[in-house]
């Protein structure tokens, strides 16, 4: 009992203004913001992946093109890119080679 | 009204859910339905989540109708079950229990004041689940184009698909990819597993024993971070622990309906996450280091969870899905192996010391190594035993993951180290409560035997 009670002390403390800060911080996101979240976070330009996803119809193949950048722990900077593509399109299909190309450039 | 969608949605897994416990046999009467009433929603939420998972793979959608379906059968199948038998009576709440209720509600309504406005920005719940489920609800199936397609690979195709394709019912149900509203599934996981836990030790332990675990469990600062993150390492520790937990309670009652809720869980965290083959493998393995004499149904159990798992893995062999992280094989690479040993320990080591700082998971697993320590020494050695065996298989195969992965190791555990262990810890805390009121009672009453249960094998 006295343990979880301990336990249950160490969390409110450490984890409830968190909480609040993080609502503060989240709810005045605009609905931009939040659509490029992820992209953001990633210090990835919105532009043109918002003006080629305009473009795009469901299931239709495309293909990136992008340099391959700096190299993180896992994948490099082109490979981020690429999986952000593959989000950020659906449902557009991605695949190697594709009449429809969506060209990506570091700034 | 897309949360009228979400919230429509669960409100029909918890109605499943409900009918499924008369068929599980936890329920055979309606009184006893009413006591095990927690435990519905989480039954729901997985059986739900393993049909769409399996239906996926042969090109059925899961939306409104099915789960409209699943509901109506499973109510109607639970109803038939229970004709006839005894109603429930009226029983005014206790006042531990009531102060329970509140205490867990506030801390949820606070929770969901901030997952309704959390942004998707985190790497793998984004490029991995929310990915896999938007294609499953675009394509209305687990469509190869994508699920195995080659420039999809960094989304670790191999993962299954038991956590998309709840996301996938949900923007059904939402009309909407709706990638902020999304976060509140994942919270809801979390209000399902905690009444799951309640319903399974509210006749075990002492209720306000029981209740400061259960918050404690769901103040834990790594309970919100990492569910907020939409990630499914904490969706599969919250499965996962409520069927280490009804495990846990059949080593020591021998009741039927435990083990059928510890199989049905254990099939939601082999479908929901990799590592999930490697904690059901290990609770398998503990449960039958403690009760080997009831070797028949424990083998009944696994052969459930291996046809439930079955298909997703005819799908992997036929697309050829393989983990880009690490492969087992590679156990056998001596040339690879000799070379990482000293990583294992080192795994070992900085997992541990994840597993205990207070402030990721408070003091939960702490706690529960002492009562495991304690229990050992005293006499309730089963489930003692059974955490023992499962715990420590889990952790020397989480570091042995590191042992035979290509990555650099010390990137590859500092990004993943915080969110692996949340199985060992949560699975932990949910046998907590039940190792203490084990103890409690054998020193209490040191030669009365425990239950049928507990005298075997």
């Amino acid at each position: 009992m006295a343990g979880f009670a301990a336990s249950i002390a160490i969390g409110a403390v450490e984890l409830l203004p968190r909480v609040e800060d993080g609502i503060a911080r989240d709810s005045k996101l605009t609905a931009a913001q939040r659509r490029h979240a992820a992209g953001d976070r990633l210090g990835l330009d919105p532009v043109p992946f918002d003006a080629f996803r305009a473009t795009l119809r469901p299931r239709e193949r495309y293909a990136v093109d992008v340099p391959s950048g700096v190299k993180g722990p896992f994948i490099t900077r082109g490979e981020v890119v690429r999986a952000y593509s593959a989000f950020y399109f659906l449902p557009a299909i991605q695949v190697r080679k594709a009449g429809r190309v969506f060209h990506y450039r570091f700034p | 009204m897309r949360i009228a969608g979400l919230l429509g949605a669960n409100a029909l897994m918890l109605v499943t859910g409900l009918g499924l416990l008369p068929l599980l046999g936890a329920a055979r009467s309606w009184r006893a339905l009413v006591a095990r009433l927690g435990l519905a929603y989480l039954c729901g939420i997985v059986l739900a989540g393993l049909i769409a998972a399996n239906l996926a793979l042969v090109r059925v959608s899961f939306g409104w109708l099915g789960l409209a379906v699943l509901t109506l059968v499973s109510a109607l199948a639970g109803v038939w079950r229970l004709r006839g038998t005894d109603l429930p009576e009226w029983r005014a709440p206790s006042w531990t229990g009531l102060a329970g209720v509140a205490t867990l509600a506030a801390l949820l309504v606070e929770y969901g004041r901030a997952f309704a406005v959390a942004p998707l920005d985190r790497y793998d719940a984004w490029a991995i689940w929310a990915l896999k489920g938007r294609a499953l609800y675009s394509f209305g199936w687990a469509d190869p184009a994508v699920l195995a397609g080659h420039e999809y690979r960094f989304a670790n195709l191999d993962y299954p698909l038991m956590l998309p394709s709840l996301e996938a019912v949900d923007f059904r149900s939402m009309g909407a990819f709706d990638t902020r509203l999304l976060h509140l599934q994942f919270l809801l996981f979390l209000v399902a597993a905690l009444s799951a836990l309640y319903a399974l030790e509210r006749d075990r332990v002492p209720r306000l024993l029981l209740w400061t675990s259960l918050v404690a469990v769901a103040v834990a600062p790594a309970m919100f971070d990492q569910l907020l993150t939409a990630y499914a390492d904490v969706p599969l520790a919250l499965v996962l622990a409520v069927g280490i937990c009804a495990a846990g309670r059949w080593l020591l009652t021998n009741e039927r309906w435990t083990l059928a809720v510890a199989a049905l869980c254990f099939a939601g965290a082999l479908l929901t996450k990799n590592e999930g083959l490697l904690f059901v493998a290990a609770a398998f393995l503990g449960l039958l280091a403690a009760a080997y004499g009831r070797w028949r149904a424990l083998i009944l159990a696994a052969a459930a969870d291996v046809l439930l798992f079955l298909p997703w893995k005819v799908y992997g062999w036929i697309y050829d899905l393989h983990d880009i992280n690490y492969s087992l094989a590679d156990s056998f690479d001596l040339g690879h192996i000799s070379g990482r040993l000293g990583v294992g320990r080192i795994a070992f080591g900085t997992l541990g010391e994840e597993m205990v700082g207070p402030l990721q998971w408070g003091l939960l697993f702490p706690l529960f190594g002492l009562l495991v320590i304690v229990a050992l020494a005293t006499r309730p050695r089963a489930l003692a035993l059974y955490a023992t065996v499962w715990a420590l298989l889990s952790w020397l195969g989480l570091s042995w993951i590191y042992v035979i992965s290509h990555y650099e190791y010390s990137s590859y555990l500092d990004s993943t180290k915080d969110r692996v262990i949340a199985s060992i810890v949560l699975g932990g805390a949910a046998l907590t409560p039940l190792l203490a009121a084990e103890i409690w009672t054998t020193v209490r009453a040191p030669g009365r035997p425990r239950s049928a249960g507990e005298r075997t094998p």
